[in-house]
């Protein structure tokens, strides 16, 4: 490779990333070529200088971690407290429930007032699809016939 | 009477001195000095991370939270991944808490590329360069600092990843969620670009 390296090729050397083997040969033997790409990783290393200058002081750091960390004590209490709000909050519920009413002794739940219960509401379903009256709806097969011998044929 | 000692469940430091899981197995039960050990191995690669996300005056308090928020988390760690990539993730994610947060109230973190590192460049004073390099040295710095404030946010942050935080780039890709390829391609990208727009550095 006669001619420098384009800035691609040394954005990919300076990036550490895979060089072709023409462009790895060609910046082992160029100087040129391979003070840019040093020029730029220096300028890169210059700032992380910087902003290291900035760093906290490592031993301090540690202590004020470690002074902030739970105990093992306040862990299982922060875990029991977890468990103890959620039994409150269940048993809180069905508290309120029973006080309004709506838990039944046999444990099914009440339906707030002036709506029907499940059981008024099957029972219309029921009715409903009992009624042969109702317009667009016609029983093709009363006696469940014709889809035996079809699931049968399907079977032979 | 048989006595068993239990020498595989509780493991000492010394056979376990150089490996992170150990250290987090020993941390999990309570040890605390294994975990002050693995904040002395992370807390510069943490404090790092969040240098650029969150900047200079929050990056010392950010580091702690994200320390003390893995502590809590040790449970959490899968021991078939690397620690350092977990840590690295709880800290990403602790300061793009705190952003988000700041914009919901409305306030402004101040980033790492306009943090006036300008301002610390007596902390980098270097007796063996004379004066007139040495200023030349930190208005390359500054100009590196304002190319890289204009690069694309994903690029800008795999950029600072790789080499302030010094993470190689299966690590980025780990904590970021993406491909290693897409790692690759915004590194280059991004250092393509900064090299042509700061022309000659030296």
């Amino acid at each position: 490779m006669s001619n420098h390296l384009t800035t691609e090729e040394i954005a990919t050397a300076v990036a550490e990333l895979e060089l072709e083997a023409a462009i790895a040969d060609h910046l082992e033997n160029c100087v040129a070529c391979r003070t840019e790409v040093a020029d730029l990783a220096g300028l890169i290393g210059d700032r992380r200088e910087v902003i290291l200058a900035d760093e906290p002081d490592w031993v301090t750091q540690t202590e004020q971690i470690l002074d902030r960390l739970p105990t093992g004590v306040e862990a299982a209490d922060r875990q029991r407290a977890r468990w103890l709000r959620s039994v409150l909050a269940v048993a809180a519920g069905l508290v309120v429930a029973a006080g309004l009413g709506i838990l039944r002794p046999d444990g099914t739940v009440e339906p707030p007032a002036g709506e029907p219960s499940v059981e008024e509401i099957l029972a219309e379903m029921d009715e409903l699809l009992s009624d042969d009256s109702i317009p667009g709806f016609e029983i093709i097969d009363p006696d469940g016939d014709e889809l035996e011998t079809y699931f049968n044929n399907g079977a032979s | 009477m048989l006595v068993l000692r239990a020498t595989s469940m509780t493991p000492t430091r010394s056979d376990l001195s150089t490996d992170d899981r150990a250290l987090v197995l020993m941390a999990r039960n309570g040890d605390r000095d294994a975990f002050g050990e693995l904040v002395r191995r992370h807390q510069r690669r943490v404090w790092m991370v969040c240098r650029q996300y969150v900047g200079a005056d929050e990056a010392d308090s950010v580091a702690q939270d994200s320390l003390v928020k893995a502590y809590t988390k040790l449970g959490s760690f899968d021991s078939r991944a690397a620690f350092t990539t977990w840590i690295t993730r709880i800290a990403i994610n602790t300061c793009l808490d705190l952003i988000r947060q700041r914009k919901r109230e409305g306030l402004r973190v101040v980033a790492a590329d306009d943090d006036g590192e300008l301002d610390v460049t007596e902390q980098v004073a270097d007796d063996e360069i004379d004066p007139e390099e040495r200023s030349m040295q930190l208005q390359a710095v500054d100009r590196l600092r304002e190319c890289e404030a204009r690069l694309p946010e994903r690029q800008r942050e795999i950029f600072r990843l790789r080499f302030y935080a010094e993470m190689d780039l299966d690590e980025i890709a780990a904590s970021l969620s993406v491909h290693v390829g897409t790692v690759k391609t915004q590194l280059h990208r991004a250092v393509h670009r900064l090299r042509r727009e700061l022309g000659d550095v030296r």
